[in-house]
């Protein structure tokens, strides 16, 4: 025991008392919670007999809203809250002195999330079981656990330990990264991006659609089956054009000039820029946004945060209509209309020059909206409403058994890792 | 000087056995027929009972109640005697909360007003009756219909009412302040409240701004509207009329209550703050108005917190040059705080006297609840406990720190942040607290 206040002895002197001994042995539980207002006993010696109280308690340099001398051996407490987890020094003080102890006492950590799996969860599944894994699950009276996931709460929790807890995903919305929040009674842990609601089980392509009842159709290339995502309650956005960045999000650009990250939540431009002109075609190559400016009739870089389009090279591309942007990794390549037949032409994305273009062979009606390449085949749409395959090099086009209605813009859906996914 | 110095201090200071001695202490002390009931906590503190005693000629709890005759008696707490026929001659008690009865009062009803009439003590139960009759201004009135599914007594004796204790109100203290008490001619002798003779009002043992009691006005308005662009003249607003208050009570930057008298009646708008803004109203029908006027000088009361070795409980007492009482208070020092004699589920139990309500509300998500304090950010009397019900029980939760997030409610716009009253923050609460953890205590009489 270290004296804090040596004036106290001098005072009980005065008194004429034989000073008593103040000891602190232990606290049960050794642990609590940050938020504090638990309950628990110290135990040791001295808190009640020749009339020590009252006992004040302070833990972590917090007196303790409640202290109760239940005898002389025993104390009990409510916790004041903590500023972090952690040892907590305890400190009683009565009549006869005061009493210091460490490392009897110990703040929980609240909860961590380190980790989620499956990264991907059908987003129509009812039956999908999630697993958290991190800390503070279950040892030091975690106490129930309930998990939130995007303000719905998962069914059938099972804390499989204290690093470990498995759930029911529930349904979500296709192509949203949902937030998750662990809560239980050491606090709450959260997930940003904790797994992704897919279309499918599968790769494939999304066709953003121009119908107002569905958002995007998710396609099937092995298949040739198809999935409808629909629309939210609110939703009316179209977009021109759709490209996915490294994180697997998507961004559009719409008819009103505007490109952002769509937010697949409320399936809006979320904070988007004005463009300088209308973008009916804009892909990724690496780290580059690259579109072509109808209004210019330029290729060129596109600033996906500002909405800055900078051209590259000084050639014009054809006028007028529809175009699409695609690169197989190797070679990038645009279409365009032309008075005779439209032409699918490679472009040097750091210079912008073109080489030769190749007639697209098909019929009449073939109007290319957008166009992507997936693993290793270009699958355009057309404004007919059918999705062809085209062999960039001979222009030849192969129908695909499928119409899936006109869709604006074409991506790829990849399962990949979210790199700014946890930890 | 630290805060461990402070305590260290106050707590050698104590165990010098720096008693403050008593000699005029204002004590409830029981008749020699009308005795007193004291609650009695486990560490031995022990408070009166002052809204009920015990009638040892009647063999019954009483309460002070206006009698027919107009005087206050102590009334036996008993069920309804209830009229059979349609003279009003034949009575049978009715039982309807007391398991076994020993007593039933028949009321009768004079210009509107109903008053026990008549005390018998109850008999053996006899056979259910479906209807009744009352005595109203004189004349027998019925029937009306009385459940069937009730036990019912014989009546077997009557006790005249003139019999019963009569009190009277009376009050003592020299100075502006003066406590009122209710005495018997027998001896019995228990405080009623206070009052403050200068403005002639009831009033309250109450902190101040600057950590001393002072006896407020029982009774004060608390003005929401101005007369002035700038919100700071404040006026009570009276619906035309409803009565006109006489003290208004309005709160200083540290929490505390400020009093203040009211001036007479002025018009002209009225603007009411809005968050940061002062903006004018015209409430439908237009109220009266009656501007804050200065404020008052209060009776200060000296505290002293008795020191009784051992117990956890510490009587306070209440007083001026004149006077001195005990609180209805209790000091825990367990807690440092006040507390008050409160039921807690079907004990009682001496619960922080200051105390928040606990209010539910959602995380970002809305998916679960928790539950927190909205508290002032600046209050006269710390709050360190909040209630809550959980699952039909009443608990007790510890406050903790403020509310690190925003917090949302689910209304019918959906899940909205929740703004809270100005002024106000929210803070965290822990678990519940075992009841267990608050002295508990029981009743007993003097016999």
């Amino acid at each position: 025991m270290r004296s804090l206040v040596p004036g106290f002895l001098i005072v009980l002197a005065a008194c004429g008392r034989e000073p008593t001994t103040l000891q602190i042995e232990r606290a049960i539980p050794a642990y609590a919670p940050v938020v504090g207002g638990t309950t628990i006993r110290i135990t040791g010696a001295g808190f009640a007999a020749d009339e020590a109280g009252p006992n004040r308690v302070m833990i972590a340099s917090r007196e303790a809203p409640l202290a109760r001398t239940v005898d002389d051996a025993t104390l009990e407490i409510v916790l004041p809250p903590a500023d972090q987890p952690g040892d907590a020094e305890v400190v009683v003080l009565n009549r006869h002195g005061n009493a210091r102890a460490t490392g009897i006492l110990r703040y929980s950590a609240a909860p961590a999330i380190d980790a989620v799996a499956p990264t991907d969860v059908v987003f129509s599944s009812t039956s999908t079981v999630v697993t958290l894994t991190g800390s503070g699950f279950f040892d030091e009276d975690a106490g129930t656990a309930s998990v939130v996931v995007d303000g719905q709460l998962a069914s059938d929790v099972v804390v499989t330990s204290d690093t470990s807890l498995t759930f029911i995903a529930p349904p979500g919305v296709a192509l949203v990264w949902p937030d998750l929040e662990l809560i239980n009674q050491r606090g709450t842990a959260t997930a940003q991006r904790g797994f992704r609601y897919t279309p499918s089980d599968r790769e494939g392509l999304l066709l953003f659609s121009v119908s107002s009842s569905q958002f995007a159709l998710f396609y099937d290339p092995t298949d040739h089956s198809t999935i409808p995502i629909p629309r939210v309650s609110g939703s009316s956005a179209r977009f021109t054009a759709v490209v996915r960045d490294d994180r697997g999000d998507y961004w559009g650009a719409d008819r009103s000039r505007r490109f952002g990250r769509i937010d697949m939540r409320t399936q809006r431009l979320a904070n988007p820029s004005a463009l300088q002109g209308w973008l009916p075609a804009v892909t990724r190559v690496g780290d580059e946004y690259l579109g072509v400016n109808r209004n210019v009739l330029r290729f060129g870089r596109l600033d996906p945060t500002t909405g800055a389009f900078t051209t590259i090279g000084d050639e014009a591309i054809p006028c007028c209509g529809s175009y699409g942007l695609a690169s197989d990794g190797t070679t990038l390549y645009f279409t365009a209309p032309s008075t005779t037949a439209p032409t699918i032409t490679p472009i040097d994305p750091t210079t912008g020059v073109t080489g030769t273009p190749v007639p697209i062979i098909a019929s009449a009606g073939f109007h290319v909206e957008d166009m992507r390449f997936f693993h290793g085949t270009l699958y355009v749409t057309s404004r007919d409403g059918t999705l062809v395959t085209l062999d960039p090099l001979t222009g030849v086009v192969t129908p695909l058994p499928v119409n899936l209605g006109r869709a604006n813009a074409i991506e790829v859906f990849e399962y990949a890792r979210d790199p700014a996914a946890i930890p | 000087m630290s805060a461990r110095l402070a305590i260290a201090l106050a707590l050698g200071l104590g165990a010098c056995g720096d008693n403050r001695h008593i000699d005029d202490l204002f004590e409830p002390v029981s008749g020699s027929r009308l005795k007193l009931e004291w609650h009695l906590y486990e560490d031995g503190t022990r408070q009166a009972e002052t809204a009920a005693f015990y009638d040892l000629d009647v063999h019954a709890r009483c309460t002070p109640q206006r009698w027919i005759d107009d005087v206050i008696r102590c009334v036996p707490i008993a069920e309804d005697a209830i009229y059979l026929d349609p003279t009003c001659e034949s009575l049978v008690g009715r039982a309807q909360t007391i398991e076994k009865p020993t007593h039933f009062i028949a009321h009768d009803t004079v210009a509107g007003t109903t008053l026990p009439a008549r005390l018998f003590r109850a008999g053996p139960t006899t056979t259910p009756v479906t209807q009744r009759y009352e005595l109203r201004d004189g004349e027998c009135v019925g029937p009306f219909s009385t459940p069937s599914d009730l036990t019912y007594y014989q009546l077997v004796a009557e006790i005249a009412g003139w019999d019963l204790i009569a009190l009277r109100d009376d009050e003592v203290g020299a100075g502006r302040l003066a406590l009122a008490y209710r005495a018997t001619d027998d001896g019995l002798r228990v405080p009623s409240g206070l009052r403050d003779r200068d403005l002639d009002l009831p009033c309250t043992p109450t902190p101040g701004a600057g950590g001393g009691f002072r006896c407020a006005p029982t009774e004060a308005a608390t003005p929401s509207t101005f007369r002035d662009p700038a919100c700071e003249q404040a006026v009570i607003t009276v619906p035309d009329g409803a009565a006109v208050p006489t003290i208004a009570m309005l709160a200083d930057p540290s929490g505390c209550a400020r009093y203040h008298a009211v001036g007479g009646e002025v018009t002209g708008p009225l603007y009411r703050r809005d968050g940061e803004a002062c903006t004018r109203v015209t409430p439908t029908p237009p109220p009266r108005q009656f501007p804050v006027a200065a404020e008052l000088e209060l009776p200060i009361l000296e505290r002293t917190i008795e020191d009784t070795p051992g117990r956890r409980l510490q009587r306070i007492i209440l007083g001026d040059d004149e006077l001195r009482f005990v609180d209805d208070r209790l000091h825990d020092t367990a807690t440092r705080a006040d507390c008050l004699r409160r039921s807690s589920g079907e004990v009682t139990r001496c619960l922080p006297a200051v105390i928040a309500s606990a209010t539910r509300l959602r995380p970002r998500s809305c998916a679960v609840e928790v539950l927190v304090a909205e508290i002032p950010q600046h209050t006269c009397e710390r709050i360190g406990f909040a209630t809550a019900i959980t699952e039909e029980q009443p608990t007790i939760h510890a406050i903790g720190d403020r509310a690190a997030d925003t917090l949302y409610q689910l209304t019918g716009g959906g899940c909205l942040p929740y703004p809270g009253a100005p002024g106000n923050e929210l803070r965290t609460l822990g678990p519940p607290i075992a009841p267990e953890t608050f002295p508990a205590a029981v009743r007993y009489g003097e016999r």
